[in-house]
């Protein structure tokens, strides 16, 4: 109990120490009332886009502030005068405003930054450094989108899997875009889209990530001890937010592709903007092609569909809806009475309001509707079987968001979400049979309903130029259970020299939900409740980090971390029965830790990072290896990521990233034996198993290259892009089995992908 | 600007951390060591005599593997239940060991909790029980003969050929289908011919690089006490016997762990019941019916 009580009663102490210290002026007058106040929105110049995080700093001041996730800014109890306010954002032109502020003056400045095409060394390094003395947020890595469309594999832009060359963010293997984060597995994350949750952002069988960068604005990743505003998930969250569309013209962007085309078009309406992004594969067209009746394929798509719609109403009001459709479609027939189906779709509806309740009071208002649901179904001869998982979720929250002071921000939030969730698999042979549920049925057929409430207070408080503290709790209530969970979480920077900045945090952590789900590829994720018999999964996080700046332009960060785990959950694949959550999986505990070190630099011709992650993460259930503790099969133990992007001149650009990490996990085989089913003449091989997942692949290395030449095409921005992956065609191992079909048992690997040269074209109108 | 000094260990940083990689990013390669490990598989079958019990000692995965050789002989195996003790005793049969009670005219009988003891010649004991399942009975038994459809297997079988039983305690069923011969065909037709039988027209579920290609059995899994005839059920013509097996729940597991995941398995320890070493001791009841299938005539 005490590691809950201690820094429940810290936030409380911290949060009302904030509440006496706002009442009181910097100069120690007690009266604050004629104090100023600026605030307003940061956009693009060109499409009128919010910008998300643009600095805004008044200068020869220590004040200022960042934009927060709809692009709003408040710089409160600003002493009346005259002011230079400085706007400024990662590749755009800094923008100055002369104010002057009389007493009690609430100013509203809207900005537009304009873009450019090289940033100036000077500005950047201005920004950043006034960004690290707000950020207290330990492990936050904010990507631009333009960084993330030049990182292709296979000629496709990813979002998952540029994230996957940070350090510390492991892939199951080449093939995946699962995030696997500090041990954490991918259903540990909080994928979030304009603030709602996606639950399998996968397509491809976990290929490619569901989201089309085109139609992403910012991508926000926090890899732990992450802060009282998010919650659910025990290890990071991942928190994009869609564009809003250009507000001042009609215009769009065509992509085709090796294995998808995008399409994107986006404009002005009323006094907002519109945006619409549709994606599309086209293997199953290539497939027809080239199947036969005595060699039929499986037929295959994908596509995503992201639209979004915003209006300002008056100076105070914006209204958000947006909507996004992901569906994944396997269809196949071996023309000889078997026939099977499977569909994995994402369904997200959104509505968001966003209110000023005066100068410094910033609210959002959010309604969601987010549904996952896959099914498999197959028929041979009359023999019907059918697998279908659904989770709907109804979202209604509220943020409110508090600048009392430069210094202070208080955040509050509550979050009510109605879950339906369905389970259905039917072995019978008789599909008509689903909706039995009677006793002794075997079909299986769970259904729950819960209805969860989270609330959250958050204080991001920077005492002095050398120390901020963010302190905040949230507090989980479980209908299905009639829990309540608390989830303290405190943060700290300091300030040690003018270039080193110590970070830390502690957070607890708890997840409702448990993912049914296979490592090596996605291919039928499955969403849990918690029900009686199983409890929420729970992580403590403990991490320190140091940043620092040994170059101008270019960070040196270093975290460490340790992440105490506790029911969190392996999956008992052949469990055909049962009825509650515990007959499918394993209940057990953990830990992960280890240390990243993260090298970057933002700006110039040449951009990029290096990184090197150590980690550990072991994990033990009663049920498995003998009750002994074991590392996941994607534990790597050393991760090594290089990515480096070069402007050669305006028409061309170039970018290599190179992985090298421990390889896999996999069990080794002691000895064989033959297992003979009764009435059996023969038998089947089988493998006994050395420690689980105690042995290691040999290490995975890839380098990757990308070109870019920005041309014109019929007048129009074009871009061609020329992709090599794999350059050295590296065949790393997907996974190794023993084969005893045989009587010499023999190493079998099953390697991934070799080189793969493509190309793509882009154009804008 | 003013510069920053620089610091000396940034430079040092990607050497560091490449010599860190080089050293201990190693695989670890495939592992030779042998561990012998202790096996019992053994399966009651009610109305029928205690057999079949194998007692083995896992094989080195570096020699060639013989089924033969894993059996132990040497072992005391003891099976108590139904209110007395069965002492088994080791035999061959075509250089093949098992463990078997002498008495054949004891049978199995249902609903009966048996126990199995097992002293290993090292001296290493297992354990495990099964609860016998009740007797199962068919309700709609499988026509003796049955024709494999003329064109197309793609349409749903009819009703009139689907086959049911009595639910006994069991809701998870195994069948069995056994080719009983896979030479003779026309010998069975009235009036006879010499035509020799063949495969079913089933080869996109039959790899010729499998082992199990070359054997008699395809075994499935239904989660019903009645199913539609499957043609992909047989894979040869001709005479068949088609076998209901209702298990106990340790049968049933180590079906599952052992028939899905591919042409050799590894084991699971969570899918077994025999303490003390490896295996399982499940039980079953079991009913039979020999269907012909008919060819699909030539066009």
């Amino acid at each position: 109990m005490f590691s809950i009580r201690f820094p429940f009663i810290i936030t409380l102490i911290v949060l009302l120490t904030h509440g006496t210290d706002a009442a009181v002026t910097r100069d120690g007058t007690p009266d604050v009332s004629d104090n100023a106040t600026i605030h307003g929105y940061v956009r693009d110049k060109e499409t009128g886009e919010t910008l998300v995080g643009a600095t805004v700093l008044l200068s020869g001041t220590r004040m200022g502030t960042i934009t927060n996730k709809s692009g709003y800014y408040a710089l409160s109890d600003i002493t009346p005068g005259k002011y230079t306010a400085v706007f400024s954002f990662l590749g755009y032109e800094r923008h100055e405003v002369v104010v002057e502020l009389k007493k009690r003056e609430s100013r509203r400045i809207d900005i537009e930054l304009a873009s450019e095409a090289v940033r100036l060394e000077e500005v950047v390094v201005e920004r950043d450094r006034f960004d690290d003395t707000r950020e207290i947020t330990v492990s936050r890595f904010n990507i631009p989108i333009r960084q993330i469309t030049k990182l292709r594999v296979g000629g496709e832009a990813d979002v998952f899997r540029s994230l996957q060359y940070l350090p510390g963010v492991l892939a199951s293997s080449q093939i995946s875009s699962g995030l696997y984060i500090r041990g954490g597995s991918p259903d540990q994350t909080l994928v979030l889209l304009d603030g709602s949750a996606v639950y399998n952002p996968s397509h491809l069988f976990g290929f490619f990530s569901t989201f089309n960068p085109d139609a992403v604005k910012d991508i926000d990743l926090i890899k732990g001890g992450y802060p009282a505003e998010y919650g659910g998930r025990l290890s990071a969250v991942l928190d994009l937010v869609q564009k809003d569309g250009n507000r001042n013209t009609f215009g769009g962007t065509a992509s085709l592709g090796l294995i998808s085309s995008r399409l994107s078009t986006e404009g002005p309406v009323g006094n907002g903007a519109w945006f619409l992004g549709f994606r599309r594969t086209y293997i199953d067209l290539l497939t027809s092609m080239l199947e036969t009746d005595a060699e039929p394929l499986p037929d295959y798509y994908f596509y995503d569909i992201n639209g979004k719609i915003s209006q300002e109403i008056g100076t105070s009001d914006k209204i958000f809806l947006s909507g996004f459709v992901s569906e994944d479609d396997l269809d196949f027939d071996n023309n000889a009475g078997f026939n099977g189906t499977m569909g994995i779709g994402n369904t997200l509806i959104a509505g968001s309001w966003t209110h000023l309740f005066g100068d410094n009071l910033f609210s959002v208002f959010h309604t969601s509707y987010s549904r996952y649901r896959n099914s498999f179904t197959s028929q041979s001869a009359g023999f019907e079987t059918e697998a279908r998982n659904v989770i709907q979720d109804y979202t209604v929250k509220g943020n409110l968001e508090w600048f009392p002071s430069s210094d202070w921000t208080l955040k509050a939030g509550l979050e009510v979400n109605r879950y339906l969730l369905s389970y259905l698999q039917n072995f019978t042979g008789d599909a008509d049979s689903s909706s039995s549920d009677a006793e002794g049925s075997a079909v299986m057929n769970i259904e729950a309903a819960d209805l969860t409430t989270s609330a959250f207070v958050q204080s991001n408080y920077q005492f002095s130029n050398l120390l901020s503290l963010q302190t905040g709790l949230r507090l989980n209530y479980y209908d299905l259970r009639g829990l309540v969970k608390m989830d303290p979480r405190i943060a700290m920077r300091y300030q040690m020299q003018e270039f080193i900045a110590v970070k830390a945090a502690f957070g607890v952590y708890h997840q409702y939900f448990r993912l049914a789900s296979l490592p090596d590829f996605s291919f039928f994720d499955t969403w849990l409740p918690t029900d009686s018999t199983v409890d929420p999964s729970r992580a403590i996080h403990y991490v320190l980090g140091v940043e620092t700046r040994p170059f101008d332009g270019i960070d040196f960060n270093v975290d460490l971390y340790y992440k105490d785990l506790a029911h969190v959950s392996e999956l008992n694949q052949f469990q055909t029965r049962g009825t509650t959550v515990r007959d499918f999986f394993y209940d057990g505990t953990g830990e992960a830790y280890g240390i990243e070190l993260f090298l970057q630099k933002k700006s110039g011709r040449f951009t990029g990072w290096a990184g090197y992650a150590l980690g550990w993460i072991d994990v033990r259930f009663d049920e498995l290896n003998r009750g002994a503790p074991f590392r996941p099969k994607w534990d790597r133990r050393h991760d090594f990521k290089v990515v480096a992007q070069y402007r050669l001149s305006d028409a061309w650009d170039v970018s290599a990233t190179f992985t090298f990490q421990s390889g896999q996990s996999y069990t080794g085989q002691t000895s064989r034996l033959e297992t003979r089913l009764p009435g059996a003449e023969s038998g089947k091989g089988l493998n006994i198993p050395a420690d689980r997942y105690g042995l290691r692949l040999p290490p995975s290395h890839q380098l990757n290259l990308n070109a870019n030449y920005h041309t014109t095409l019929f007048g129009m921005p074009a871009n061609l892009m020329i992709d090599l992956f794999n350059v050295y065609s590296r065949r790393d191992i997907w996974f190794r089995y023993y084969d005893s079909t045989g009587e010499i048992t023999t190493v079998q690997d099953v390697r991934l992908l070799p080189i793969l040269p493509s190309v793509a074209l882009e154009v804008k109108f | 600007m003013k510069k920053t000094r620089r610091m000396p260990w940034f430079r040092i940083f990607p050497a560091i951390a490449l010599v860190l990689i080089g050293l201990t990013a190693c695989e670890d390669q495939p592992p030779t060591d042998y561990v012998a490990m202790p096996f019992l598989e053994a399966y009651l079958i009610v109305g029928e005599p205690i057999e079949n019990v194998v007692v083995a000692v896992s094989q080195p995965i570096t020699e060639r593997f013989e089924y033969a050789r894993m059996m132990a002989a040497g072992a005391e195996v003891v099976i108590s239940g139904d209110d007395r003790e069965f002492v088994l005793q080791y035999h061959e049969d075509d250089g093949v060991g098992s463990y078997h009670f002498p008495d054949s005219t004891y049978r199995v009988r249902p609903e009966t909790t048996y126990d199995i003891q097992v002293r290993m010649p090292d001296g290493s004991v297992l354990q495990a029980e099964t609860t016998t399942p009740t007797r199962i009975d068919w309700m709609v038994e499988p026509r003796d003969v049955l024709q494999y459809p003329e064109d197309t297997t793609q349409l749903f079988s009819p009703d009139s050929l689907r086959i049911a039983w009595t639910r006994g305690n069991s809701i998870e069923y195994i069948i069995r289908v056994t080719a009983l011969d896979t030479l003779g065909y026309g010998m069975y037709l009235s009036p006879p011919t010499e035509e020799i039988n063949s495969r079913t027209n089933n080869l996109q579920f039959e790899d010729p690089g499998d082992p199990q290609f070359y054997t008699k059995i395809r075994w499935g899994f239904i989660q019903a006490n009645q199913a539609p005839t499957v043609w992909a059920a047989f894979r040869w013509y001709g005479r068949n016997e088609v076998a209901i097996l209702a298990p106990d729940k340790a049968l049933l597991d180590w079906f599952k762990a052992t028939q899905w995941g591919g042409r050799s398995v590894e084991y699971r320890e969570q899918y077994s019941n025999v303490r003390g070493g490896l295996g399982v001791f499940g039980s079953a009841t079991v009913i039979t019916k020999e269907v012909f299938l008919r060819k699909r005539p030539a066009r």
